[in-house]
């Protein structure tokens, strides 16, 4: 479920997303669908979602950006927050780049899975790039 | 009863267990922003534990799992920090929160954020360059485990640092931030390594004037040494984290497979005997291999003549080993404590650069809190507070930018000739 579904930012960015890609709308699609508690950040650069509840006994801190890397190429990065108000720092979990316009619905229930899971190693998705040079927009 | 920790007792604790923030802090208009970058360890908050013999730098995790179950507190009450021990009988000790240095919100000519070229660790600038380490390109990935250099660049760091921009930032870390310590370092770059950080160092010492240290994986060739000491190279580490070889080989894959432990101890050496006794250093990590291992690292280090810097273990958010416990106190102490009798047994000049405080680590020079005060210690206390008069002037010498008419491009007049058939 998406917890702030029905504020107009989030709304208006979501409707966005879909247009975008297919991809996003299979995205959106799943998370909509999901027990799981997700929350959209609309002032984010690219298409950002964190998820909320609980892993391990500790409050999530996983979030997933999607951007463009390049014309026709995007990358879903996953990441935690700092924990730390006041830090701007990301901590990498990876990075998997695809093709904006061919929606895979096994990529992102593995992408799902790998966020659920608080990143578990043994969760990641197929074809995880752990380093990776391009930057990631803040 | 209890009794409060020392200066380095506390520096080794917070190490271990990390700090919690409380609400009164005010950190985002106090201290340094946090930024994550190279291996991981400067992850913490830079905060000074004031001494009676010397003030403590030191990175605190605050981000790890294990961090938000410490037992201390970073508060702030009447404009004062203090770290709270909320154990029992509750101690608290005052420290202070370096300021952000201004030139962190500057950007470079080049219109690049000179916080994403380089940092302060401490009150040296520390400077990742180039391309993501190597080995976190293989497939599968040859990365070190518990390293998260290839998870830093191209989220918190520019993946390529041009050299201008570097300069600009040194210099503005030397006018602004006193800094007299440039550091760079850099992943596994196949064989070029040293050639790719030459540039670098001549740039730095030219045009800005600064003590640089180079940490770079080893080389096989090693007259690249003396080239880079030639164009300005004050100091060499070598990271070969650990001593007991099948640590080596499971921990480091990479190092393992591509380099071997015995190139790292070939270069420490020579390159130590190159610049001399106290000069150069061997990184080790505390916490991971038995202890007899750690102290037979640093056994070995200090008999060669270079001095030891020993990170206690961080498990680090994203790295393969996130979920490895860190090491107790207890252990900890003892390995420092040991790293500074190994320093005093075998005569290495520690503390000796002005101005240079590595908040990663326990420096040496630290660790002069967990020795007896006995008669060894005050003699060699006061053999360093010789050394350090007598090597002012050299350190003035060092610190001024000059001319170096060695070529950072070429070093064919370095490289031995080739043997005739």
């Amino acid at each position: 479920m998406i917890v702030n579904a029905g504020e107009a930012p989030v709304d208006k960015r979501l409707a966005a997303a879909r247009s975008e890609s297919p991809v996003l709308a299979l995205l959106i699609d799943s998370i909509t669908e999901s027990a799981e508690p997700y929350r959209i950040e609309p002032e984010a650069s690219g298409f950002e979602l964190a998820i909320l509840g609980r892993v391990n006994g500790r409050p999530h801190r996983g979030r997933l950006k999607i951007f463009e890397v390049k014309p026709g190429r995007l990358a879903a990065f996953f990441y935690k927050k700092s924990a730390v108000p006041f830090s701007r720092d990301r901590f990498s979990y990876g990075a998997v780049t695809f093709t904006p316009d061919q929606p895979d619905r096994q990529l992102v229930a593995e992408w799902l899975a790998y966020l659920s899971s608080g990143f578990d190693w043994d969760r990641a998705p197929s074809h995880l790039r752990r380093a990776f040079e391009f930057d990631v927009p803040e | 009863m209890p009794e409060p920790l020392n200066p380095a007792e506390l520096e080794i604790d917070l190490f271990c267990k990390g700090i919690r923030i409380d609400p009164s802090c005010m950190l985002q208009a106090d201290a340094r922003f946090i930024s994550r970058t190279r291996a991981g360890l400067g992850s913490g908050l830079e905060l000074v534990i004031p001494g009676e013999l010397k003030d403590i730098w030191v990175n605190v995790p605050v981000e790890e799992d294990f961090a938000q179950d410490s037992p201390y507190l970073l508060v702030k009450s009447a404009e004062q920090y203090r770290v709270v021990d909320e154990r029992p009988p509750g101690f608290g000790y005052r420290v202070s929160i370096p300021a952000q240095p201004e030139w962190y919100t500057k950007k470079t000519s080049r219109g690049v954020p000179m916080n994403k070229v380089g940092v302060l660790q401490g009150t040296y600038l520390g400077i990742y360059l180039s391309n993501s380490c190597g080995f976190w390109h293989h497939q599968p990935s040859l990365g070190c485990k518990f390293c998260t250099t290839g998870l830093n660049v191209g989220v918190n760091e520019v993946a390529h640092k041009d050299v201008e921009d570097v300069v600009e930032v040194a210099l503005a870390a030397k006018e602004e931030s006193g800094n007299t310590f440039v550091h760079f370092n850099s992943g596994y770059q196949g064989s070029h390594s040293l050639e790719e950080v030459a540039p670098y160092v001549k740039a730095v010492k030219e045009r800005v004037g600064a003590l640089i240290g180079v940490q770079l994986i080893p080389t096989r060739e090693l007259w690249q040494y003396d080239w880079l000491a030639d164009l300005g190279a004050n100091h060499f580490s070598f990271c070969y984290e650990f001593h007991n070889p099948e640590y080596f080989a499971r921990f480091l894959p990479g190092k393992e497979k591509l380099v071997g432990q015995k190139t790292f101890f070939n270069a420490l050496e020579y390159a130590t005997r190159k610049l001399g006794k106290g000069t150069c250093s061997g990184e080790i990590i505390a916490g991971i291999e038995p202890i007899e291992d750690t102290l037979a690292a640093i056994d070995y280090i200090t008999s060669v003549g270079a001095f030891p810097t020993v990170c206690i273990f961080r498990p680090v958010i994203g790295a393969e080993m996130e979920k490895f416990p860190p090491p107790g106190y207890e252990d900890m102490h003892a390995v420092m404590q040991y790293m500074y009798e190994a320093c005093r047994r075998n005569n290495i000049p520690i503390g000796m650069a002005p101005n240079i405080e590595v908040s990663l680590i326990v420096n040496p020079d630290d660790a002069k809190y967990l020795a007896p005060r006995n008669l060894a210690w005050r003699w060699y206390e006061l053999k360093l507070k010789a050394m350090r008069l007598l090597a002012r002037a050299y350190f003035r010498w060092e610190l001024r930018s000059r001319p170096i008419r060695v070529d950072a491009q070429n070093p064919s007049a370095y490289r031995p000739r080739a043997k005739a058939a």
